[in-house]
């Protein structure tokens, strides 16, 4: 809970473009657990203040169990949040880290003297772009002094910068101050400002190089025509574990603010996004060299892998093996590899690939020897941070605050109907005495219809469908809309067929969509929304490309009895001594139905139910709830049907006397059906 | 002096026990269906007029007219005095008429919110 509310307390929405000239990056890390712990990861260890350049990487690694990045963005370098102060956003006062990064060109060229000043540990560092050595200008291990040092500069030329300071405990700052190189020999400081701006710096890569975009996601749900999707309400979520295992999930937002859907189930939900990457891993890249330090094994058809051996001496000092996630080798192979072992002198990662390499027309063949079991590869490596987007989901909530009385049970109640069940019924009963179905339900018609899951549809399903219309037991454990909800990948539910439908990813119902991000892109994540138990589809988004019908209303016209294309029912409503007593009148037909259904509201302050008598011997139900009895009969073998017409009353005892009755009880909803499924028009008269 | 008598006079007048009219309040009755339309909430009385002692019966229904309650009721001559329940009815607008022999004789629209 502590850890909740720092993070909806304390972290800020990290959203940010980057504008470029006059800005830099910065991150922010919340270091030592937050309250000055030591952390360790992998062997390399960080406490107190950074004494090295290593544990001040340690530091600011996420993998560290005490470190968090808890903010980034932009800021100007001239102001106090930048480099004249060092006072950009961050979790507290104690115990965080900032780095400042980008690029900068000089105003002047020549030598250039450096002052800055920092509470706790500072690194001032540079490199020439498209280089991969830092150059320091200062650096201090500690607190908290004036450091001098040099950086000999070309004003025609860009830099990388990184520019990290840490604090402990107690003040926290860091300024950056220069004299120009007129003034070497007798150095003249200004600390950075807007007045005093050493030359231009910028955010986006000069080089051009850098073209990574954050992406942008819109989401699509299609319901079914009767659902409107701007009731429905959700909140996005970021995995907030450094394993991104999906244990923890944080709300993007730092107010937990929930967002509705668009009115046709759209959503845009790109400023809801947590763009704050972390690291994962490093990438190794390879450039022909003189030395073989690689060797890759041949191809091990059994198991599809390629065995590659690096030689330790081309990885940095201290670095975690394991930590190797991707490499680019030569033209040969940019992706994945999976650690293997390391010995004293070799780090072994497998390639796994169904498609072998192509040594002998790489168009680095000219560092590629072929030695008879192996290859010799004449490579230099060279190394960087891999960073990816956090995990990210969406949930649904809800929509019971959207909707005035809208419980989960009573939503049920409007979509696993009589019709359901007797469709249900006749699908398996269809299938005669060897089994199998009717083959009137389609794929996703037999994911709603499998009740308990267990991916087959069988008459435990139908039977629990019969139980929940009876009122005899929930549909799910507690009727939540997680467990009747399920939203399916668009193409995946347009492709779900009576042949895979068991076998279909997303069948479990959920209010979460995970998704994930992806550098550089528009992502149009679509889904369709269906609903556990919704046999005949009256409350599931459609099949595109299927032309099973949904909720089949009859046309016909019944001309004997009824000579109708609606079958009218009577109702009348009578006070009592003791009670009110409504009579529903389903009158002589030839419809065959086989069930019905009706849904009788109550003033449930002012009246209560008492019993349902009828006419029919038809197994008949009624399903007690808060403000409403459902009632009816249903045969589901089809053996009996209503044709002879049936008689429901259905008494209420007042919990006080009245002289009007008007509106003390009410008929909500009415459906009838016959043996093939189809609903029939009801009136009441 | 002649001032002052007036003055006199006035203070006089002035300090009379006020006179209130006591009005008796004339008892409401909304006569729902002189409107076309009109919102109603929970417990609420309405009234109508009647010309005969027979048999009546109020008729909530849905636009397609499917009825939704009803209450039959032996009605007096003249005014009568109905109460609506709300709670059990769906929101929004809804059909209501009164019937006498199977003949509407009166309707409107009321408004449940």
């Amino acid at each position: 809970m502590k850890n909740l509310l720092y993070i909806l307390l304390l972290l800020p929405t990290l959203v940010f473009g980057q504008s470029g000239e006059g800005y830099i990056n910065y991150k922010s890390y919340k270091t030592h657990y937050g309250n000055g712990s030591s952390s360790t990861y992998n062997g390399v260890s960080y406490g107190g203040g950074a004494d090295s350049s290593a544990e001040f990487d340690a530091m600011v690694d996420t993998n560290q169990p005490g470190t968090t990045l808890t903010h980034s963005g932009e800021v100007s370098p001239y102001g106090t949040t930048g480099l004249y102060g060092g006072a950009a956003p961050r979790w507290g006062g104690d115990y965080y880290a900032t780095v400042y990064s980008g690029w900068f060109k000089p105003n002047k060229s020549g030598t250039y003297n450096i002052k800055t000043y920092a509470d706790d540990s500072s690194e001032t560092r540079y490199r020439e772009a498209g280089t991969t050595t830092w150059q320091y200008m200062t650096y201090q291990w500690g607190c908290c002094s004036n450091v001098f040092g040099t950086a000999t500069l070309d004003n025609t030329k860009w830099y990388e910068f990184e520019f990290r300071y840490q604090e402990y405990g107690g003040a926290n700052y860091y300024y950056f101050g220069y004299s120009l190189p007129a003034n070497s020999s007798s150095p003249i400081y200004n600390w950075i400002s807007s007045n005093h701006q050493f030359g231009t710096w910028t955010n986006i890569d000069p080089s051009g190089t850098s073209t990574e975009i954050d992406p942008e996601v819109d989401f699509q749900f299609e319901f079914q025509s009767n659902i409107q999707p701007e009731k429905y309400r959700f909140r996005v979520y970021y995995d907030a574990t450094n394993e991104q295992d999906g244990t923890v999930w944080y709300n993007t937002s730092t107010t937990n603010t929930s967002y509705y859907l668009d009115n046709d189930g759209t959503k845009d939900i790109t400023d809801y996004l947590n763009l704050v990457k972390m690291n994962d891993g490093k990438k190794a890249t390879t450039a022909g060299g003189s030395v073989e330090w690689c060797v890759v094994y041949d191809y091990d058809s059994t198991n599809k892998r390629y065995r590659v051996g690096i030689d330790k001496r081309e990885f940095p000092s201290g670095f975690t093996f394991t930590d190797l996630k991707q490499l680019k080798l030569f033209d040969l192979w940019d992706d994945e590899i999976t650690y293997m072992s390391d010995d004293a002198y070799w780090a072994n990662y497998y390639i796994y690939t169904d498609t072998q390499f192509n040594f002998t027309n790489s168009t680095f063949s000219s560092y590629i020897r072929d030695a008879n079991g192996f290859y010799g590869m004449k490579a230099e490596f060279s190394f960087e941070d891999v960073e990816i987007y956090k995990g990210h989901k969406v949930t649904f909530m809800s929509p019971s605050t959207n909707i005035e009385g809208w419980t989960s049970t009573e939503f049920i109640d409007d979509y696993v109907t009589v019709a359901d069940v007797v469709s249900a019924f006749s699908e398996l009963a269809g299938g005669g005495i060897n089994g199998g179905y009717k083959g009137d339900l389609n794929g996703v018609q037999l994911q709603n219809a499998d009740v308990n899951g267990d991916k087959k549809f069988d008459f435990q399903d139908t039977f629990k469908l019969l139980k929940f219309l009876q009122g005899e037991e929930n549909l799910t454990t507690n009727n939540s809309l997680s467990q009747i909800m399920r939203p399916v990948p668009k193409s995946v539910y347009d492709g779900t067929t009576t042949s895979n439908w068991s076998t279909q990813s997303n069948y479990s119902p959920t209010t979460n969509i995970p998704f994930s991000l992806v550098y550089d892109s528009i992502q149009q994540i679509q889904y369709k929304v269906g609903f556990l138990g919704d046999v005949n589809l009256s409350h599931s988004a459609a099949q595109t490309n299927n032309t099973t019908t949904s909720a089949r209303m009859m046309s016909v016209r019944n001309s004997s009895t009824q000579n109708t294309t609606l079958l009218e029912v009577n109702l009348d409503i009578e006070q009592t001594e003791e009670h009110i007593i409504v009579t529903l009148d389903l009158p002589e037909n030839n419809f065959n139905l086989v069930g019905s259904e009706f849904r009788i509201g109550f003033d449930n302050e002012r009246v209560e139910y008492d019993k349902l008598e009828t006419s029919t011997t038809m197994n008949t139900f009624d399903a007690k709830r808060e403000t409403y009895i459902k009632i009816g009969s249903i045969s589901v073998d089809g053996s009996m049907n209503l044709n002879g017409g049936v008689q429901y009353k259905i008494y209420f005892k007042p919990i006080q006397s009245f002289d009007s009755t008007l509106g003390l009880v009410s008929v909500k909803k009415s459906e009838v059906v016959d043996k093939n499924a189809n609903i029939i028009n009801v009136i009441i008269k | 002096m002649r001032k002052s008598l007036i003055f006199l006079l006035l203070i006089l007048l002035s300090c009379q026990k006020d006179e209130l009219m006591v009005v008796e309040p004339y008892p409401q009755y909304e006569m729902i269906f002189e409107e076309s339309i009109s919102k109603v909430v929970d417990g609420q009385e309405f009234s109508f007029e009647v010309s005969t002692t027979e048999e009546h019966t109020l008729i909530i229904s849905h636009e397609n007219n499917s009825v939704i309650t009803k209450e039959s009721f032996t009605p007096t001559m003249g005014l009568n005095t109905r109460v609506l329940y709300t709670k059990s009815l769906p929101k929004g607008e809804l059909n209501l008429s009164l019937v006498n022999v199977g003949e509407e004789i009166q309707k409107t629209t009321i408004i449940v919110e």
